[in-house]
């Protein structure tokens, strides 16, 4: 099963709650109602009943005697009126007269018609008769004292069961959309309580130690969690930020205090007097400071990577042959050792944002891993194509190339790929692509291995 | 020609005025920013080398001090940064050209003849002509007409600065200075020995001598 977003899991949980509450706050209404419905029947009933005695009944002579009303309506009109049904016994409980429903069975009233007539009481209960429910009285029938007979009177409620079915309906049709309803309700107050966190999300993803200045604020109760959580990781940006600047910091010194020995040790090779014996290995070790001093100038490039802020010109002319002759002069004893050529189809200048040191890094980096990941007396190619929006670059090699796993790494720093045999450590590429995230550059790398690598890239 | 470098380091010191010597260079060096802005001003040099970093100030303000005084000496920057921006902010003081640290002694000396060529107005052009004489000051090659002429390091120097200055008068003090550095006392007729081998090495047209002597004043090389 796929596991809910605490968005979602926030809405389902305030749905439910909801829906808890309105089950609860019907049910209550439901009892209310219908303990209303029934004692109010109850109250018609016996209230009907002491009508019937007192306005259609002459019970003083011993026996029922039945008469009509003050408005000349007689006791059949009345029940009529009232919708109800009457039975009424005499002393020995054989039925004198019979209305309404009561007419054509009457068994079921039996056994409360005996209770009263033993209890003398009046009595409330609910019946089922001929699939209609009724409410019913049975009230004993009195003068001076002796009971002279019973009165059953009994109204249907079906009509109000039918109401509460209606009730239960609606329940159920506003539960629904109330659940809907809060469940949208629910995703909306969610994610609103959640935008801190999403903000949150975002600026870790956006995530640049460079670039950590955007802070995140939010307003309210300074106790509110959300609250004290982007409170603690801003504290806590400050901290890494400081800590990240102070590590560059290091990293820049360092590689900034380690020139002076070097170019100490470098001028001073060159001064060294040198017989035919030493030259060579004078040579040797001069090489061997300069490929420090180039490492350390990739660090340096690491950690002082930024946007350069002189040159805003968006459209700028570089003269690319000219990266390109560096290039070429810098993998010249390479490109003769591994017998490769390197062919190189470019206009002379292109137009470009990116300046032209940058290009420069980009440009040789690529270029030195085509013909070092290069099989021998193979070609390294290199295309230009100007067009309107900037230039388009492709670099193919045929050489080792890299498996998928090894392309997904390419660019993290110190990364090398498996069973690397050349030298290197692992950081031009990574600087490659601090540079071009700088300025937005696409890199689309397909390689295949044993194959060879192809490299895109768009200035 | 005479260098001035100010680099605060005192072995890097040594060993650039040891190589610079190598390429007949007269070489002064002096550990720190003020005593560097004291040099440059009072004396003339044909190129100053400067630290970016200095126990006691940066090498931009140096150049920045320079310029505003209207010294127009090339200045090459030697500086331990390679990123864009400090170049940028390099050239932007004053500074004629940079250099990287660590550097290799040819890309240092390429670099300030380079500097020394542009200064002197030779269009860039390693090669200087004055009549006959032609004067490569990338090889140190001189030539009367097609024929190679053989001068010793100090009559080579002497010629370059000459004719680097041509058609101008040069004083014997900064003839000495620049030529000899301060290795030679002032009131020896070095410059008057040297300049006589010379006239004797390269003669003009219709042996008409090159260097001219303006009593008084100094020397000068001028064609016709
Ligand atoms: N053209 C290519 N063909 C095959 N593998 C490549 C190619 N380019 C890069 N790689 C792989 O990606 C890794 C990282 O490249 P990157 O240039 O960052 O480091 P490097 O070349 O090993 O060392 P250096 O820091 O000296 O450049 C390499 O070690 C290599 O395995
Ligand atoms: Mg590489």
């Amino acid at each position: 099963m796929r596991r809910l977003t605490t968005r979602q899991n926030f809405a389902l949980t305030f749905t439910l709650y909801v829906f808890g509450f309105l089950v609860v706050l019907y049910s209550l209404f439901y009892l209310v109602f219908s303990l209303m419905s029934v004692y109010q029947l109850r109250q018609d009933l016996s209230n009907d009943a002491k009508e019937i005695i007192s306005n259609h009944l002459l019970l003083d002579k011993g026996e029922i005697i039945f008469r009509k009303d003050k408005t000349g309506a007689s006791l059949k009109q009345f029940l009529l009126n009232e919708n109800a049904s009457a039975l009424i016994l005499d002393a020995k409980k054989s039925t004198v007269r019979s209305y309404g429903l009561f007419i054509y069975d009457n068994t079921i009233l039996q056994p409360f018609i005996n209770k009263v007539q033993a209890s003398k009481k009046p009595e409330n209960i609910s019946v089922s008769l001929n699939k209609q429910k009724l409410e019913v009285i049975v009230v004993p029938l009195k003068t001076n004292g002796v009971q002279i007979g019973i009165l059953v009177l009994g109204i249907s409620v079906t009509d109000l069961y039918g109401f509460k079915q209606i009730m239960i309906d609606v329940f159920l049709l506003l539960g629904f959309l109330s659940v809907a309803g809060s469940f949208i309700v629910g995703y909306v107050l969610a994610g609103r309580t959640l935008t801190p966190l999403i903000k949150l999300a975002k600026v870790v993803e956006e995530m640049d130690f460079d670039r950590m200045e955007s802070s995140l604020t939010v307003e309210g109760n300074p106790q509110d969690e959300l609250v004290l959580l982007i409170n603690r990781f801003n504290e806590m940006t400050i901290r890494l930020k400081d800590m990240a600047s102070r590590q560059k910091e290091f990293v820049a010194n360092a590689s900034h205090e380690l020139k002076t020995p070097l170019t100490r040790a470098i001028t001073s090779l060159e001064v060294l007097p040198s017989s035919p014996e030493t030259a060579a290995e004078i040579e040797l070790i001069k090489g061997d400071l300069f490929q420090i001093n180039a490492l350390l100038d990739k660090l340096l490039l690491l950690t002082r990577l930024k946007k350069d802020s002189h040159s805003p010109n968006k459209n700028q002319s570089i003269k690319i042959n000219r990266i390109f002759s560096i290039i070429k002069k810098q993998l010249e004893g390479k490109l003769k050792e591994k017998q490769i050529t390197l062919t190189i189809t470019s206009p002379e200048i292109i137009k470009t944002s990116i300046p032209f040191e940058y290009l420069e890094i980009i440009l040789s980096n690529f270029i030195s891993n085509a013909v070092k990941y290069s099989f021998n007396q193979k070609a390294v190619r290199v295309r230009v194509d100007q067009h309107q929006a900037g230039a388009d670059i492709e670099i193919v090699d045929q050489g080792v190339g890299m498996t998928k796993e090894e392309a997904a790494h390419m660019f993290d720093r110190f990364y090398r790929g498996g069973a690397n045999k050349e030298k290197g450590y692992g950081v031009g590429l990574s600087i490659v692509k601090q540079i071009c995230d700088l300025y937005n550059i696409d890199i689309k790398v397909s390689s295949k291995k044993n194959r060879g690598t192809s490299i895109k890239i768009s200035v | 020609m005479h260098i001035l470098v100010i680099e605060d380091d005192e072995r890097i010191g040594e060993n650039l005025k040891t190589f610079l010597k190598k390429e007949r260079f007269q070489t002064t060096v002096v550990n720190n920013a003020e005593d560097g802005l004291f040099q440059a001003e009072e004396e003339s040099y044909d190129v100053v080398v400067i630290d970016w970093m200095l126990p006691d100030g940066s090498g931009i303000d140096i150049c920045r001090k320079l310029r505003s005084k209207n010294r127009a000496v090339p200045i090459l920057m030697l500086t331990a940064k390679s990123q864009t921006e400090d170049k940028v902010e390099g050239l932007a003081s004053g500074a004629d050209d940079y250099l990287t640290k660590p550097f290799a002694k040819e890309e240092l000396v390429a670099r300030i003849k380079s500097l020394i060529r542009r200064s002197a107005e030779t269009k860039g052009s390693p090669i200087i002509k004055i009549g006959n004489l032609q004067l490569n000051i990338n090889t140190t090659e001189v030539k009367l007409g097609n024929k190679i002429v053989n001068l010793a390091p100090k009559e080579y120097a002497l010629l370059e600065y000459l004719t680097l200055h041509k058609d101008k008068v040069i004083d014997r003090m900064t003839l000495l200075h620049h030529v000899w550095g301060d290795d030679v006392d002032d009131f020896s007729n070095t410059i008057d020995v040297h300049i006589r081998y010379l006239r004797q090495k390269i003669a003009g047209k219709n042996n008409k001598a090159l260097i001219k002597t303006v009593i008084n004043k100094g020397y000068m090389i001028c064609e016709d």
